[in-house]
């Protein structure tokens, strides 16, 4: 074989080209463009709008307080916070959202009602929270938003986020995971355990999972706050001219300074906290159900576009 | 040298004549010949199999101690059954598909288990019955056979003791995957078990192809790269503005949105793309495979 053969031989042999991983590497790229394409606008008609509702103004003349009955109670493991903004709007609007994976109500109905109780506007739901909620009893859908005027003086709800828009002068809130702020003279702030029927904490261990009530007191001048169970926090307290704490035993405080603790020692005329039994009233039984059973008038919960 | 060697036809032929077909030849599929890889594979594999249920079974019951431990027996109601069931689903089933081609993997085994005398094709289609079928029923079975007595247990314990509210039997009714809810409202519907099924699926194929592709520590090399390829995923959804709505359309408890263009996206993704992975998985065998 001479050296010109040698040089016109074919070089050397190919291995077999992999598809694996060109293949793979596809598939990835596939996947990834999907993922991006459901971010298109062209989809977005199929995100989960809030359902908004409204209680006009004029059906509201005297009404100053307001009550959600069927909220997550201590059945339920988890309940989302409501923000409740109050002052600035003319009428009560409230948004409503369903669980991502939740069953719309059946025939259509609404999920929640309205009615008028003398003074206070009750916001219910069509079926009891604990009954719909499957274990670990999750809700279907829950309140996001309620927008309040400024003429509320009394809330009761189960978990909510309240923020005074205006400047308030009497407010006072009782739920079971609450926080306060805003410009509001003077603030009661309650434990209500359960979601709509004011009982005793029944489980230990459930206690002092998200029982909680929160103030951030900038611009509040009295607070009062009675607590059973869970914790309690007080934030921004430099306003604060008068603190009374009624708290049980158990409960777990948190200020942001010492100084608001004097303001507590104070108001208790030597005594650092008081705890009045829930029996008496701390959990807000007093505030809200112990007046006389008013007659319920069905009120317009119109939708809004 | 090649001169001396019989024809392949011939070869086959006279190995058929003694009932032991060594080689595929041109058939791609051979109904006698997938029942004999599966009982070489089965008669092989056993020990392994029952070994690796033994384990699961064990961690199972392990994990019921704890939980049922600290939630004072409330840990079992039906919707922790669910998530007990896939969770393990998904762990153990990753790790079975992850070793069904470990003997291609070990030098002293891999000569042996390359020349099985089958297709590619009848290799692989073992591998999904074996993997996406056998085992999922399997663990089925023992997730029932464990959970079952459990349910029993603590439904008597919970009635014997004191609570402030008595639990609802019906709370926690048995899971069986893929049965009909009892309650309408049951944490997991039909649609989304069959999601996470499929899901399970895709997954597995990526175990079996990583563990085809990756020459040594095979498991954990597909471990890492899965976990790499879900930290990018989970980016690229936040800088896309992914919408679960569109992504979990088929799984969702509401009916789907009539679009078309949305059916066609969860074929897309929900039956090509694990599809594609199953495929790649074939290809990796096949390129594996001696020429």
């Amino acid at each position: 074989m001479t050296a010109t053969n040698l040089q016109a031989a074919p070089s050397r042999a190919r291995a077999p080209r992999k598809w694996g991983p060109g293949l793979f590497a596809a598939t990835v790229g596939l996947f990834w463009l999907l993922l991006a394409l459901s971010g298109r606008d062209y989809f977005k008609k199929l995100e989960q709008a809030d359902q908004r509702y409204a209680v006009t103004a004029a059906q509201l003349e005297g009404v100053t307080r307001l009550r959600i009955e069927g909220d997550g109670g201590d059945a339920q493991g988890y309940w989302p916070t409501t923000r409740v903004l109050l002052g600035g709007a003319p009428e009560v609007s409230l948004s409503l959202r369903m669980r991502p994976d939740g069953q719309a109500a059946p025939g259509g109905q609404a999920l929640m009602s309205a009615a008028r109780e003398g003074d206070t506007l009750v916001l219910r739901w069509a079926s009891p929270r604990d009954q719909d909620a499957a274990p670990p009893r999750r809700p279907q859908a829950w309140v996001t938003e309620i927008v309040l005027p400024a003429q509320f003086q009394e809330l009761a709800l189960s978990h909510a986020a309240v923020e005074a828009r205006t400047a308030v002068e009497r407010l006072q809130v009782s739920g079971r995971s609450v926080s306060v702020e805003g410009p509001i003279a003077r603030l009661d702030l309650l434990t209500r355990p359960g979601g709509g029927a004011c009982q005793p904490y029944p489980d230990r261990a459930r206690r002092s999972r998200d029982a909680s009530l929160t103030v951030t007191a900038r611009g509040m001048q009295t607070v009062r706050i009675s607590a059973g169970a869970g914790e309690v926090t007080l934030r921004d307290s430099e306003d604060l001219q008068r603190l009374e704490l009624r708290l049980a035993p158990a409960v777990a405080l948190s200020v942001d300074r010492a100084g608001a603790l004097a303001l507590g020692r104070a108001a208790a005329g030597g005594h650092d906290f008081r705890w009045a039994d829930p029996e008496e009233g701390a959990c807000g039984r007093a505030a809200m159900a112990g007046r006389e059973a008013m007659p319920s008038r069905p009120l317009d919960l119109a939708p809004v576009r | 040298m090649s001169a001396a060697r019989p024809p392949e036809g011939a070869r086959t032929a006279a190995r058929q004549g003694e009932g032991i077909p060594v080689s595929a030849g041109n058939v791609p599929f051979s109904w006698r010949r997938f029942a004999l890889l599966a009982r070489a594979h089965g008669a092989e594999q056993y020990r392994q199999y029952l070994a690796h249920m033994l384990v699961t079974g064990l961690l199972y019951a392990v994990l019921l101690l704890f939980a049922l431990g600290v939630s004072r027996l409330s840990a079992f109601d039906t919707g922790t059954q669910s998530g007990f069931y896939f969770w393990g689903l998904y762990l153990t089933g990753f790790v079975f598909a992850g070793r069904y081609f470990d003997a291609m993997a070990r030098r002293e085994s891999a000569l042996l288990a390359l020349m099985r005398p089958a297709s590619v094709l009848e290799k692989w289609l073992l591998c999904l019955l074996v993997v996406a079928v056998a085992y999922p029923l399997a663990y089925t079975v023992l997730f029932l056979a464990i959970s079952w007595p459990v349910q029993q247990v603590v439904l008597a314990a919970q009635a014997l003791m004191e609570r402030s509210s008595p639990p609802n039997p019906a709370d926690y009714a048995l899971f069986v995957p893929l049965l009909r809810a009892q309650k309408p409202a049951q944490l997991l519907g039909l649609p989304q078990q069959w999601g996470f099924f499929i899901g399970l699926w895709a997954l597995q194929a990526l175990a079996v192809a990583g563990s085809l592709y990756f020459r040594r520590a095979a498991l954990l090399k597909t471990v890492a790269l899965g976990f790499a390829l879900a930290v990018l995923t989970a980016l690229l959804c936040v800088a896309a503005g992914a919408r679960h709505e569109v992504v979990f359309a088929w799984w969702a408890r509401r009916a789907p949105a009539a679009d078309p263009a949305v059916h066609a996206f969860n074929a897309l993704l929900w039956l090509v793309l694990p599809a594609l992975l199953w495929w790649q998985a074939y290809v990796h065998l096949r390129e594996k495979e001696l020429p």
